[in-house]
Formats: structure tokens, sequence, C-alpha cells
């Protein structure tokens, strides 16, 4: 069941489209503040530091994370996920934020990550695409995954600098 | 572009220049905020280089949040006005849509053409509060 010229073609065209530049700019934004308030909120669950305020992770942290986005993609990203929650244990607001962004990014079955939204957005523009969760087989589950994953890699490589951008101000701004 | 399509998009540019003309006390406000602030020029050029340049309505708001959240002593003129700036570009988002009506294309255009008159409604407000003796402004 490998990708049609048609299907990536498609996925192409959509990319270059006026929509996915408004989806970048509106709805993925939207989408950024409420996963900036799940980590906020995440981070507000920890007791207080010894000067009473609330904890964060240092902003200076977030800083790597464009860099890693244009050298290393969605699988650096979440290499710089597991690497700085793992850093510095002493520090529970480290550990939290940084599995709260990795659950962001990839948590599986939640429909509310990155990796879920542009799911949608494939099987959004081709509909016929079965849901590889209602697939018994499961080679053919496999295949049809790696399928769809194909199919979002060039949305993902358009999206994935505009979400930590998105991100990383609103963090700053309300942290 | 049909010829149709060009007529709606010079409908639109009628309707957002009437809806600047409007807003103008708005940018007006912002312009003495941001003189009032103590921001620098250089802070102000940036922002206005910005909003002239970027192709995403949403670069311009996530350059405010990213000044204001910086953590060195020019943050704070920013932390002082962001609120104000982001308010007013939530309002230009919602009648760009508005203006832009169904259309991708169009309500991207409508954003970036009511940022840019915005900036140059602040940009002009703040020179003159920074710079204008007081007997002029009076």
């Amino acid at each position: 069941m490998s990708i049609t010229d048609e299907e990536y073609q498609d996925i192409e065209n959509y990319v270059a489209s006026s929509s996915f530049q408004l989806f970048l700019d509106e709805e993925l934004r939207s989408f950024c503040e409420q996963c900036v308030q799940t980590c906020l909120k995440a981070l507000d669950s920890l007791s207080p530091d010894k000067k009473g305020n609330p904890r964060r992770v240092k902003k200076s942290q977030l800083h790597s994370i464009m860099a890693i986005v244009q050298t290393s993609g969605f699988e650096g990203i979440r290499h710089l996920s597991s690497i700085q929650g793992s850093k510095n244990t002493a520090k529970q607001e480290n550990q939290v934020f940084w599995k709260e962004f990795d659950n962001i990014l990839i948590s599986t079955p939640s429909a509310s990550s990155l990796t879920a939204k542009i799911v949608e957005i494939v099987r959004g523009r081709l509909p016929y695409l079965p849901d590889p969760e209602s697939i018994s087989d499961k080679h053919e589950r496999k295949i049809q995954k790696r399928k769809i994953s194909e199919l979002s890699a060039p949305i993902m490589n358009e999206v994935l600098p505009i979400f930590c951008e998105h991100f990383i101000c609103h963090y700053f701004y309300r942290a | 572009m049909t010829h149709e399509q060009n007529i709606q998009r010079q409908q639109m540019w009628l309707q957002i220049d009437r809806y600047l003309d409007e807003f103008y006390p708005e940018g007006k406000k912002s312009g003495q905020e941001l003189a009032k602030a103590k921001l620098e020029p250089t802070q102000i050029r940036g922002l206005e280089n910005l909003v002239v340049s970027t192709r995403r309505f949403s670069e311009i708001i996530n350059y405010i949040k990213n000044q204001a959240g910086k953590q060195h002593k020019q943050a704070e003129p920013w932390r002082l006005v962001c609120n104000g700036l982001l308010q007013q570009l939530e309002q230009l988002e919602t009648k760009g849509k508005e203006f832009g009506k169904d259309d991708p294309s169009l309500i991207i255009e409508a954003k970036l053409r009511l940022a840019r008159g915005w900036a140059k409604q602040i940009v002009s407000h703040y020179l003159f509060e920074r710079n204008a003796k007081p007997e002029i402004k009076d």
C-alpha cells in the first residue's frame, strides 16, 4: 500500500496553499497557547519554590529548541525533551515541563498532540485512508501507520518550526 | 485572478482603509503609551521593520511576546505596553477575518494590511510624543 504520486501531490499542494498558511497563523497558534497553558498548569501543581513563586523552567532552556529544529527536526526535539527532562533531576520543574512537552509532541492515543493534529490534516485531505487503529491485521496496521507517517512528514517539516516559535514566545510571555 | 476576485480585493482595501481611519485614536494611544514607557527608537524600529516585512501576522504577535518575556532590563518597557498592543492586534485580526470572509488568501492579506496601517500609526505617534516640543503638542 505505497503512497501514490497523486496522494503525495495532494499533500504538497496543501502545504503550498493559503489554507495551510492560515492554519499556521491561527489554529496552530491557538493550539500552542493551550499547550503552554497545559505546561504551566502542570508546573503549578508542584509546591512553590523557596521564595514562594510558582516553579518555572528557566527560559534559557528553551533557547536550544529552534536550533535543534533546524538541524535535526522532529526526532531532534524528542531527543532534546528526553535529555533535558533527565538532567538536573533535583529540579522537579524540569522533569514535569519536558515530560509535558514530549506529550504535546507525540502522546498517543491523545487527540491533543501535535502529531495527532497533523494526522488529522492528512486524513482530512485523503478521507479514504482508513484509521490504522481500526485495522485488525497487525501487519496491515503497521503498513497503514507508516503510510500516514510518510504523508505527514512534509506537513510536519513546515509546522514544527512555527509550532516551536509560537510555543516559546507564548511561554516567555506567560511564565 | 478573475475580474470578480480583483473587484473583491479592491473593495476589501477600501474597507481596510476606512477601518484604519476609525482605529486611528487607538493607534495614537498606543504610540503615546510606547513613548511613556520609554521604549527606545531602535526597539520601535525593530517592531516596524518586522511588521513591514513579515508574511505572517502571528510573527508580529510572537515578536511582542518574546520581547516582553526576556529577562534583561530592556524588556521592562515592553512588559508595560505588551498587553495593550496584543489586544489591538487581536482586534485587527478579528477584523481581518471579517473582511477576508471565507477566502484564506484574502484573510491573510487583510490582516497584514491592517497591521501595517496600525504600525504606521503607532510609530508616528511614538516619534511625535518623544520628540515634539510641548507647545506643539498642546
